[in-house]
């Protein structure tokens, strides 16, 4: 009984010690201070469509007959994601419906970041399952 | 039974009234120890089926990368992982502990079961919560606060082996309970860690909220049973 006590008090006293000095190693770093901070989550700008624009040339090669042929192009202009923009940007979010998952279960950070990755974890781990 | 039936036959209604009420009485109890069990197992058997995953010791985990400047340590790496593998073994063993049925037909199984329990406590879970305590999310009071719960868990369940050493129960139960609850604190912290998050809630407010409460809240109840079911609730303290 009193072997049990010791040991456990040892290993007790042990942890403080060791975590102590391990905190104070790493307390002046910046990855330490800095590590639960919340982030910015990675933002999306919407998609803007232009209008089809037509080229016409006009083959001028033959003088009885006038070639026109029609350039459409559709161009679509996707901007980039950019993880920090400034406050004068208009930001634009897509507020999403928050759904109940069994791998929010967890002291993990409820974070939409972590989340998608968590619920996307969950769902390979099933389909890798099924085709097991 | 029956020659006093024949001697008293007023009683005999009143029998059989109070044998309903008792029974009545009984399946009430049954009715409301159900309710409570039941949402407790569901949710440590959830609690221990999603920390199965991270003993495939892949990185890919949330909780993990959030934290991946302390798991570049060796030591902490190692502390994390035997603490989830103690935790995970506490929280099963801990379920059949409270079964009078178990206890009634084998104590073998609530003895051997104790000492696990006993053992994954006093020199795994609560050194390395310990250790890890230092690094916790939150500010100087949450981490404290799990200095704290690792402390006062290995002292409740110290106590809790010392009371049954010395045949002592009813201080034995007390002392588990207490063990118990802070056991628990994993469970209630991630129902409550839920709840604000479906309430948005920002995740360090969330964090920190969801830890206060359910310690507090899980010691509380822990010393709300006890003290319905002792005659000194203030001798329970000794052991």
């Amino acid at each position: 009984m009193k072997s049990i006590l010791y040991v456990g008090a040892t290993l007790m006293i042990g942890a403080s010690i060791y975590g102590f000095v391990d905190f104070k190693k790493t307390n002046h770093s910046k990855e330490f201070t800095k590590m639960y901070d919340a982030k910015d989550a990675p933002l999306v700008t919407p998609l803007k469509k232009t209008e089809p624009v037509i080229n016409e040339k006009i083959i001028v090669g033959e003088e009885l007959r006038a070639k026109k042929e029609k350039v459409i192009e559709e161009t679509n202009t996707l901007t980039s994601v950019s993880a920090n923009e400034s406050n004068s940007e208009k930001k634009f979010k897509n507020p999403k419906k928050k759904k109940l998952n069994y791998k929010l279960y967890s002291r993990a950070a409820l974070e939409e970041r972590y989340i998608d990755k968590e619920v996307r974890t969950g769902e390979m781990e099933k389909v890798k399952s099924k085709e097991q | 039974m029956k020659y006093y039936l024949q001697q008293h036959p007023l009683s005999q209604t009143s029998c059989m009234n109070n044998s309903r009420l008792f029974t009545l009485q009984k399946s009430v109890r049954v009715f409301f120890q159900m309710l409570f069990w039941t949402p407790v197992a569901v949710l440590s058997l959830l609690l221990v089926y999603n920390t199965l995953p991270y003993f495939s010791f892949s990185k890919d985990f949330s909780f993990i990368e959030e934290r991946s400047f302390l798991f570049k340590s060796n030591f902490y790496n190692a502390c994390f992982y035997i603490h989830i593998f103690a935790g995970s073994v506490c929280i099963v063993t801990a379920l059949i502990q409270f079964s009078r049925y178990i206890l009634k037909k084998t104590k073998a199984i609530h003895r051997w079961s104790g000492k696990l329990y006993v053992f994954v406590v006093l020199f795994l879970g609560a050194p390395t919560g310990l250790y890890m305590s230092f690094f916790a999310k939150g500010s100087f009071w949450e981490r404290a606060l799990f200095m704290f719960m690792a402390g006062f868990w290995f002292f409740t369940t110290l106590n809790g082996l010392t009371t049954i050493h010395k045949k002592n129960v009813l201080a034995h139960k007390i002392w588990m309970m207490r063990s118990y609850s802070m056991a628990m604190t994993a469970v209630t912290f991630r129902v409550y860690h839920i709840i604000f998050y479906l309430m948005d809630w920002g995740h360090l407010e969330n964090y920190e909220l969801s830890l206060w409460i359910s310690v507090i809240g899980n010691m509380l109840f822990a010393e709300w049973i006890i003290y319905r079911k002792s005659r000194n609730y203030l001798k329970s303290f000794t052991t």
